[in-house]
């Protein structure tokens, strides 16, 4: 198949020269998009393309983008700066694709933000990149230097009166700097805490301007759409989203890695991809793209790997990148190992998120210790429920509930089993305040 | 107005508000935590949860967060849904995971807002099986306890104190289950605020230490409505006590003052009511010279064959002592030989401002107002330490460019969060033309650091920029211009200008500066509001009172025409140079004194009588705005210590004139007939008489235990509660208790399911954080005059040479509260200020003494390098912690 994204990048991952990048068609997207476009048509082609978010959530870029507010009628009334973010945080559990793109193709994504900042109107654009990627900082860097050098940065870039200012900003590190909103926060200089929408950051976003926030990925198609159209990009999917996407897979499969492959491939090709089980098991179950999406088990090995697919049985494509655990596997420990993980990185901000979250992973503990009690599966139930969206204030604890949800609905007897027969029967499931006449 | 439905009920509402204000507001008990009225809504506690319907139709509904909900037309919502108050229940049960449940021996037990949400929720059973994380505690200084484990992480403290108190030395720390909300390291807090996070805490994190001291709950307080004596502001105060102890002094929400907050000086500075040394019985000065105390009808007996044998009396009243116990005072000598306790520039800056404040009297804001004004113009005035609580207000009103642009993006302004990620560090101008750095300028946008002759040059400036017809003061340099075209300008174009001047400086110039820019913008504004400061909490009341100073005063003893010297609760080394005090004294034959503290001029005294403080009397005060305002006694104290009145309509008795005030409603009868200007102070507090429903207002909780065993040791028979004859208020728990009880007579804020001070006193508004029910209490005196104010000329008077100017602190500047001890601990060093240019001129490095001659009198002080003061300009520091009664402004050659 037509490798897309990382068509570019060599196996040992030296990126290419701002030359070599130019000789194997690089920036010609750019200057189609500046000398041949308008802005407006660049972010409608987007739009037509049916990108999707690959951060994790999946939304339309194109979308996204045209939430952005338009100045061309109007200049005056143009705000100081309006924003470009790109979110290459990636602190998703068994999340490494952004990296391959940063470390092996650094032209790529500034090229990228160049076009997409040229549509959605911004003349600054940052990367906030994860505190651990060194090697991608020290190579972006060096690429958007070259890019300076050329011309494709700065003031009236190629005589087109487009202005644009790219910067880097390492993150000082915590998960929820994922979290768009949160990540304004920490780019601020303020503690990472997530925003309340409304307003959404294109209405006011960081330093309270115009902002638009993608994933790495996400951008990362954008010169390709530009260059190859609306209609070629939707015919690289094999299901029903269009593109590619690179999959990638942690944990007890024979060969761990990252893959570009069409959306829509098959879970089980999927699988090979990657040789198979590690040790000629069986597979238990998987989070098919980070922490915080539902399980699959080995009944969805026949899922189509896309956005839409995957949400038809009830889990999300997340970030693609799959962790794999075979039938050896407790699930209590990958649980326990999760909302350990999703209660340390709670902001503290909300309370269901920041006392909730440890009660699960302390249920969860007392579970995998043998000290489960009667009752316990059933408060696991409760947060799966009170730690819904709309309940909390971000995404975080939902987030956090998806695979323990799925956990509960498919190994809810494995679970069950775990708490001992002695145990003390003290009815624990009655609702907190079922002592008050409230 | 919008139309909503709350479970079933329907209400109009404002669509601009949330549905928590909304519906607290409308009386439903809807458990919140991060919400203030004040701070408005972040929705981080997920307490006030309530069900959302699409229509009538839906029966599903969403739960959502009242408090980030809008209260928009057609919303339908129910409060009581099952779902709805499971998950409220629930979210206390997170709450109380890592809670210590330690409330039998935590201080906010009683009154506080977690103990009354669990309640209210419902909430009983803890499920959570496992160890609760703690904490370190830090010391926070004199004012403020910390005991992080009670902390339920709802980020109140830090939204007031970083978010609108605008502090950066509290700040939450760590993150996930482990937020710590604290200072890096010990200390106490630098803001002048921080007493406010007692009450806006809604747990025992932080508590007032100086209640800590000698505890007791809430319920076990006897309170009484106070006014706040330490500026002229007239914050109000809710005092309580126990047994003749003053315990703590909590605010007493006020919708055009102070509302929900107070300064560290107004909330820990009461501390001396409680000081060991303060006279408790009569004082003669006996033959070895020495105060001995005497029985009460013995010391009257003596005093009437001295004011019998006197040739002539002097009486000095007090700007911090009441109307009352001045006009009692006035009555006693006579009109013609009171005089008004101010020191000569003290008193020409103070009646300066009352003209000022008459000539505008229809445009003077209140204190709640500045918060709107959109551009202000501070001349001469450090409001921090000398107006404290106006600097609050202040940081408020740079922040209106916030909901300027929050609009703009049609972010609602209760969306605290967001109006702040909208209006970043975009502040409306603040113009602050200060003698040196003032701890308001974080938020000042241009600060313009002069004398006060220069500063009232550039004011006539504005004055003259404004409006052609105001005269422009002569040889004015170009970089004079250019500021007051910049200042005359925001004014200009701002919706709400305010001009902010006082009588700190002791100067007249700078008050007639402002003056000519009132009367300048008025020309070109029909909303330009006028705010001024004064020194002490009666200023205002006693330029009304009485135009001569201690100087007068110190005239007639020393020219022979008097020889008895009567002071009211004032300390004269305060108000004028020692030597010229000791002069007058030395020149009195006698010199009687009636004052509740212990002063220099008490230690020179023949007779003292012990009078009332704010706790043991009550009182009427003008505040700065011109509103009388009365303050009740908390307790009775113990006799033979009574109110300064009294004390005076007992010598009037002695001297067989005998008066007809028996109880403070005679007596402001008898002010009101023979002071015009102060009619309409009756109408400040209902009268002794005044009942509801047959009954007086308690002065304690319902819940106050002890009575019958308070004073077992001396009777084991129940005492009958005191009778106040002096007020509607009740010494006792008993009498009407409700939400249309008169505002001046609420001692204290108490509602069913509500005992927290900033939560209950919901009940008693209008809407939330909106005004009283009944009306906010006070009357103000000052009458509207249609006629237009002449300009001044435009002549501020240059000083060449050096220059002393007054430097204040709020912990020390103001007498009484620097005998508190909390507020002692607090005090700064004594320094002379000047900048390197100065020091380097005298030959002085930093810390080396400077000795300084003013008035004739040698100071030495060591010096400290202020860069922001003006050459040839030497900061005095004023007040219990640096030099009193020197006379400043002055001209000095160090």
């Amino acid at each position: 198949m037509e490798k897309v994204l990382t068509k570019n990048i060599r196996d040992n991952r030296e990126p290419m020269t701002r030359a070599e990048y130019e000789q194997a068609g690089g920036w010609e997207a750019y200057k189609k998009a500046l000398h041949e476009m308008k802005p407006t048509e660049v972010a409608d082609l987007v739009k037509q393309a049916g990108l999707r978010g690959r951060g994790g959530a999946g939304f339309p870029t194109g979308v996204k983008w045209s939430f952005m507010p338009r100045f061309e009628e109007n200049p005056e009334k143009r705000p100081a700066h309006v924003y470009l973010v790109v979110n290459a945080d990636e602190m998703e559990p068994g999340t490494f694709k952004d990296r391959l793109l940063m470390e092996g193709d650094p032209h790529q994504l500034i090229e990228a933000m160049a076009i997409a900042s040229y549509a959605i109107g911004a003349d600054i654009a940052y990367v906030f990149i994860r505190g651990e990627y060194t090697e991608c900082q020290r190579k972006l860097q060096r690429a958007i230097d070259e890019a300076m050098e050329a011309g494709y940065l700065g003031e009236d870039i190629l005589g087109t009166g487009f202005n644009l200012k790219m910067y880097l900003h390492m993150s000082a590190g915590r998960y929820i700097c994922g979290e768009e909103s949160a990540l304004l926060s920490a780019l601020e200089g303020r503690r990472a805490v997530p925003r309340h929408k409304p307003p959404f950051p294109a209405a006011s976003g960081l330093f309270g301007q115009p902002t638009t926030v993608n994933n790495v990925e996400t951008i990362c198609n954008v010169p390709h759409i530009v260059k190859n159209g609306a209609e070629w990009y939707k015919g690289l999917g094999l299901h029903k989203d269009g593109g590619t996407k690179i999959f990638g897979a942690s944990g007890h499969v024979a060969r761990p890695g990252l893959v570009e492959l069409p959306l829509g491939t098959k879970l089980s090709d999927l699988l090979d991809h990657f040789g198979g089980i590690r040790g000629g098991r069986k597979l238990k179950a998987l989070l098919p793209g980070g922490g915080s999406t539902p399980l699959l088990t080995d009944e969805h090995l026949n899922t189509p790997m896309d956005y839409e697919g995957v949400g038809a049985v009830g889990s999300r494509l997340g970030t693609g990148t799959m962790v794999v655990m075979d039938d050896q596997t407790p699930i209590v420990g990958v649980l326990k190992n999760l909302e350990h993980f999703y209660a340390q990185e709670s902001c503290g901000w909300c309370t269901p998120c920041r006392d909730g979250l440890p009660w699960v992973e302390r249920i969860l503990t007392n579970l995998e210790a043998g000290h489960g009690k009667p009752g316990d599966i059933e408060l696991l139930d409760l947060h799966v429920k009170l730690l819904g969206p709309g309940k909390t204030f971000c995404a975080h604890a939902p987030g956090a509930m998806g695979p323990l949800e799925s956990g509960l609905k498919y190994f809810r007897d494995e679970l069950a089993a775990l708490i001992p027969p002695e145990a003390d029967t003290l009815d624990l499931t009655q609702p907190a305040n079922a002592a008050s006449n409230n | 107005m919008a139309t909503i439905k709350i479970d079933g009920k329907q209400f109009e509402v404002d669509p601009t508000d949330n549905l928590l204000k909304v519906a607290l507001s409308k009386g439903f008990d809807l458990p919140y935590f991060c919400w203030h009225p004040e701070l408005h809504s972040v929705g981080a506690c997920r307490q006030c949860a309530v069900k959302q319907y699409k229509n009538e139709d839906d029966t599903q509904g969403q739960i959502v967060m009242a408090c980030m909900t809008p209260a928009a037309d057609g919303g339908c919502f129910s409060i009581a849904d099952k779902e709805a108050s499971d998950f409220r229940a629930q979210v206390i049960e997170w709450l109380m995971i890592n809670h210590p449940h330690d409330c039998p021996v935590c201080e906010e037990g009683g009154e506080c807002h977690l103990q009354d949400m669990t309640l209210m929720t419902g909430h009983t059973r803890r499920r959570y099986r496992g160890p609760k994380r703690t904490h370190r505690n830090q010391d926070l200084g004199p004012f403020i306890n910390h005991e992080m484990n009670r902390c339920i992480a709802c980020y109140r403290c830090v939204r007031y104190y970083r978010d609108y108190a605008d502090g950066d030395d509290l700040r939450v720390l760590g993150s996930h289950s482990n937020v710590y909300f604290g200072r890096e390291a010990d200390g106490a807090f630098n803001s002048e605020f921080s007493g406010n996070l007692v009450e806006v805490c809604p747990t025992g994190v932080f508590t007032d230490k100086t209640l800590g001291a000698h505890y007791n709950r809430k319920w076990d307080m006897q309170n009484a409505p106070g006014i706040c004596t330490h500026c002229s502001l007239g914050c109000n105060t809710s005092p309580g006590s126990r047994q003749g102890v003053l315990k703590r002094i909590q605010n007493r929400f006020h919708g055009e003052i102070n509302h929900y907050f107070l300064c560290d000086r107004g909330r820990f500075g009461a501390g001396f009511v409680n000081r060991e040394d303060r006279p408790r019985q009569p004082l003669v000065r006996a033959d070895n010279g020495v105060l001995e105390p005497e029985d009460m009808d013995v010391m009257l007996a003596s005093l009437k064959s001295v004011l019998a044998e006197a040739k002539g009396l002097v009486g000095i009243g007090s700007p911090r002592a009441s109307l009352e116990d001045n006009f009692a005072l006035r009555h006693l000598v006579g009109a013609d030989n009171f005089h008004n306790g101010m020191s000569a520039p003290e008193s020409h800056a103070s009646l300066a401002a009352l003209a000022l404040l008459q000539e505008h009297a229809g445009r003077l804001p209140t204190l709640r107002d500045v918060e709107s004004c959109d551009a202000v113009f501070v001349l001469g005035e450090d409001v921090t330490q000398f107006a404290p609580r106006l600097a609050l207000s202040l940081r408020q009103a740079v922040r209106n460019e916030h909901h300027v642009l929050a609009e703009a993006a049609n972010i609602p302004k209760w969306h605290a969060r967001a109006v702040r990620d909208e209006g970043q560090h975009f502040y409306s101008p603040l113009f602050m033309a200060v003698p040196a750095a003032t701890r308001l300028d974080d938020v000042a946008t241009e600060l313009f650091h002069l004398r006060p002759a220069r500063i009232a040059e550039l004011g006539f400036a504005v004055a003259a920029i404004l409006d052609e017809a105001a005269p422009m003061p002569a040889n004015i340099d170009e970089e004079t211009r250019a500021h007051a075209e910049t200042i005359a300008n925001a004014l200009k174009t701002a919706k709400k200008p305010l001009v902010v001047a006082g009588t700190s400086l002791g100067s007249e110039a700078v008050l007639t500066a402002a003056g000519n820019v009132m009367r300048a913008l008025e020309s070109v504004h029909d909303d330009a509001g006028l705010f001024v400061t004064l020194n002490e909490a009666n200023s205002l009341g006693m330029a009304m009172m009485s135009d001569r100073d201690v100087d007068h005063a110190f005239e007639a003893i020393n020219s022979r025409r008097a020889d008895t010297l009567i002071v009211m609760q004032n300390d004269l080394y305060e108000r004028a140079q020692h030597g010229k005090v000791d002069a007058a004294i030395k020149a009195a034959k006698n010199l009687i004194v009636l004052d509740h503290s212990m002063t220099a001029t008490i230690a020179k005294a023949d007779y003292v009588l012990p009078a009332g403080s704010f706790a043991e009397a009550d009182g009427t005060l003008v505040n700065n705005e011109g509103r009388a305002q009365r303050f009740f006694q908390v307790f009775i104290p113990e006799a033979p210590l009574q109110e300064g009145w009294r004390w005076c309509a007992d010598l009037n008795r002695a001297i067989g004139k005998p008066v007809d005030w028996y109880g403070m409603d005679d007596l402001i009868d008898a002010i009101e007939a023979e002071c015009p200007q102060f009619t309409g102070i009756k109408t400040a507090a209902p009268s002794t008489s005044f009942r509801k429903a047959g009954m007086r207002f308690p002065r304690s909780p319902h819940r106050y235990s002890g009575r019958t065993a308070l004073y077992a040791n001396v009777d084991v028979r129940e005492r009958r509660p005191e009778v106040d004859v002096d007020s509607a208020l009740a010494y006792s728990m008993e009498g009407y208790h409700g939400s249309d009880q008169p505002p001046a007579l609420m001692a204290y804020a108490w509602a069913p399911g509500w005992d927290s001070n900033q939560a209950a006193i919901t009940r008693f508004q209008d809407e939330v954080g909106g005004h009283l029910k009944g009306g906010d209490p006070g009357t103000r005196l000052l009458k509207v005059d249609a006629n237009v104010p002449d300009y001044a000329p435009a002549e501020p008077k240059l000083v060449e040479g050096w220059q002393a100017i007054p430097r204040y602190h709020i912990f020390g500047s103001e007498s009484q509260s620097a005998k508190a001890p909390a507020i002692q601990e607090r005090m700064p060093r004594a320094w002379f200020t000047l900048n390197e240019a100065g020091a380097k001129a005298l030959g002085l490095a930093a810390a080396d003494t400077l000795r300084l001659t003013i008035d004739g009198e040698i100071h030495a002080l060591p010096i400290t390098i202020d860069p922001s003061l003006p050459d040839r300009t030497i900061g005095v520091p004023v007040g219990a912690h640096g030099l009193m009664g020197v006379r400043l402004p002055a001209a000095v050659s160090p």
